[in-house]
């Protein structure tokens, strides 16, 4: 079956490119690519005004399949993927039971081909039960049929320096990725938003940016070291984007996915405008930094 | 004024202005042999209690029984909110038996305000985790009017730990819109964030600000901060940002002692500075706090312009 996607604009950043030009699928894959591509016996699709893409990958998500279906499955997280133009989606660990071994992993990913909307790319928990104490076996999930190329322990910061340094250098057997969350909970503890202003003029407790920044600059230090591979879950603040370019110069460029809730969260609370006081509507960890840093 | 009485922000210099002169009024009421008139009749007034607070609901108590007004006193424990009814199935509930003032004390900054999107009826904040304590703010304000003719260039102090309090917070608001000169004293730990931008100047040495200030503020510092790692020890904070006999006679002759009350004496204030006769006003802060409440509940109840 032949599929022409006609007059779109294509944007491929990875060959740079952003044209106007047709695309012809045959039998699911990429056939040709061109402006004024001829229509043969294909089912014509009009892209104008559309942009045509590769597939958007999701490196975060939560599909809460086992434990917490009420909230979402792997079927809803799928569709709501596949209607947002995500062809991949990476689900997190923190499920009930945890996703720290092999029989869970395959079934999330078995479940995922099930459903067949988009992939399902399990991630794996870094610690058993992301208790943080004992590396989970990295080897088995990698190695099933789940083929786990990336660990995290989701929301919970691994806090000791020494495991984080062990998961990033035994991952490199399998040439996996650890993900951490960067956040030093000890400067969090009861954080309600953004240190700033207007968590202080609020009365409410406040989130610091060192708290996300002290965590990134030392997980940097030791991919540095182990020469693993790191990922930083939701950067948020701008000195975490200096630490992580400094990295960069440095030689070893940690990938990062910046804070994809973006500016819609930005109400004009935390944007140095005091807010209502009890407008806590829109918050997420972490929290959202003002305009100017910090 | 606005319908409720949330934040001391929202009291521009005439709103002070008016509700000081009505509380000054109404003060005769508490004189006189029987403390009671009759305005407020019919009306009904639940003090909404989500901390302990023996000394502000009292205080709020005996302002509306002063008016006449019904009471309902309603506190966390031992009611539906203790078998886990949420603030906003209390509010409903409130509002359907026809409350039509709501004086809410709660530990979650900014519950206030969510409380007065759901009812209708009138909410005064009395007191929400570390943000606001307005009304403590106005008698405060009464009891500096009562001693100095203004308020436009007096030199306030406020010392102890500004970071959790919320007098602190709505006493600046406050006394900056009528003109007084704010400086707040505490160790580094116990000032907000960004606190430079509160429009009152910052010490950390409490014996250069002291033979300046017309009015000293003392803030109560609570127990746990020292175990949260605030500041090392009590005996060193009682050193460095105590009230003791011999800073109060570093203060100019005229200055006056203030505390919210509950004090820790020994610690904050010594027992010398809190019982001194010419310069503790620490309990007329406490009447005072009735007289101000029976203006606010009166001005905000809809009462009529002309004072009883």
């Amino acid at each position: 079956m032949k599929l022409l996607l006609k007059g779109g604009r294509l944007v491929d950043p990875a060959s740079r490119t952003d044209t106007t030009a047709d695309v012809l699928v045959d039998d699911g894959r990429v056939a040709e690519v061109g402006p004024g591509l001829d229509a043969g016996g294909a089912e014509v699709v009009n892209c104008d005004g559309l942009v045509v893409c590769p597939g958007l990958v999701d490196l975060h998500v939560h599909l809460r399949e086992p434990g917490r279906e009420d909230a979402e499955t792997i079927e809803t997280g799928s569709r709501a993927a596949a209607l947002g133009g995500y062809t991949a989606v990476c689900p997190m660990p923190n499920t009930d039971p945890v996703a720290d071994n092999a029989g869970v992993v395959e079934m999330v990913a078995a479940r995922g081909r099930e459903v067949g909307l988009v992939d399902v790319f399990p991630v794996g928990a870094v610690t058993l039960g992301q208790r943080g104490s004992e590396l989970a076996e990295l080897g088995a999930m990698a190695r099933s049929a789940a083929a786990v190329d990336c660990f995290s322990d989701d929301g919970r910061p691994i806090r000791e320096a020494r495991l984080l340094r062990f998961a990033l250098e035994y991952a490199r057997a399998f040439d996996a990725v650890i993900a951490d969350h960067a956040e030093d909970a000890s400067l969090t503890d009861g954080a309600q938003m953004h240190e700033g202003e207007v968590s202080a003029m609020l009365g409410l407790a406040g989130w610091p940016a060192a708290a996300e920044e002290m965590v990134v600059a030392r997980d940097l230090l030791l991919a540095e070291l182990t020469g693993g591979r790191l990922h930083l879950c939701h950067v948020s603040t701008g000195g975490a984007v200096e630490l992580v370019r400094a990295a960069h110069f440095r030689g070893r460029p940690p990938p990062l996915h910046p804070d994809r809730r973006g500016r819609q969260l930005l109400r004009p609370g935390v944007q140095g405008q005091p807010a209502p006081a009890g407008e806590g509507r829109h918050r997420g960890g972490p929290p959202r930094a003002g305009r100017r840093h910090p | 004024m606005d319908k409720h009485l949330l934040s001391a922000a929202d009291l521009t210099a005439n709103d002070i202005t008016r509700v000081l002169d009505t509380a000054a009024h109404l003060a005769k009421v508490t004189d006189r042999a029987i403390k009671k008139v009759p305005t407020l009749r019919g009306r009904t007034v639940c003090n909404l209690f989500f901390e302990d607070s023996t000394r502000t609901r009292i205080s709020f108590e005996l302002a509306a029984k002063r008016l006449s007004a019904d009471v309902i006193n309603f506190s966390a424990k031992g009611s539906s909110v203790s078998k886990g009814e949420s603030l906003k199935d209390t509010a409903i509930t409130l509002e359907a038996m026809g409350v039509d003032a709501i004086v809410i004390r709660h530990g979650a900054s900014g519950a206030p305000w969510r409380l007065a999107e759901w009812v209708e009826a009138v909410v005064v904040n009395a007191g929400d985790g570390t943000h606001e304590h307005p009304t403590q703010a106005l008698l405060d304000l009464y009891t500096i009017r009562q001693r100095f003719p203004g308020f436009d260039g007096l030199k306030v102090a406020i010392v102890g730990d500004v970071l959790h309090s919320r007098v602190a917070r709505s006493n600046v608001l406050a006394l900056t819109t009528m003109g007084a000169e704010v400086t707040l004293v505490a160790p580094p730990t116990l000032l907000p964030a960004r606190v430079e931008t509160w429009g009152a100047a910052v010490s950390y040495d409490l014996d250069a600000v002291l033979p300046k200030q017309d009015v000293v503020m003392m803030l109560r510092v609570q127990l746990e901060r020292q175990r949260a790692g605030f500041f090392p020890s009590l005996r060193e904070y009682a050193r460095l940002y105590g009230l003791d006999g011999r800073r109060l006679d570093a203060m100019a002759d005229h200055a006056i002692v203030m505390h919210p009350g509950p004090m820790n004496r020994g610690v904050e204030i010594a027992a010398e500075v809190a019982d001194s006769l010419e310069r503790s006003v620490i309990a007329d802060q406490v009447a005072n706090g009735i007289s101000v409440r029976m203006a606010l509940l009166y001005l905000l109840l809809g009462g009529p312009e002309v004072v009883p």
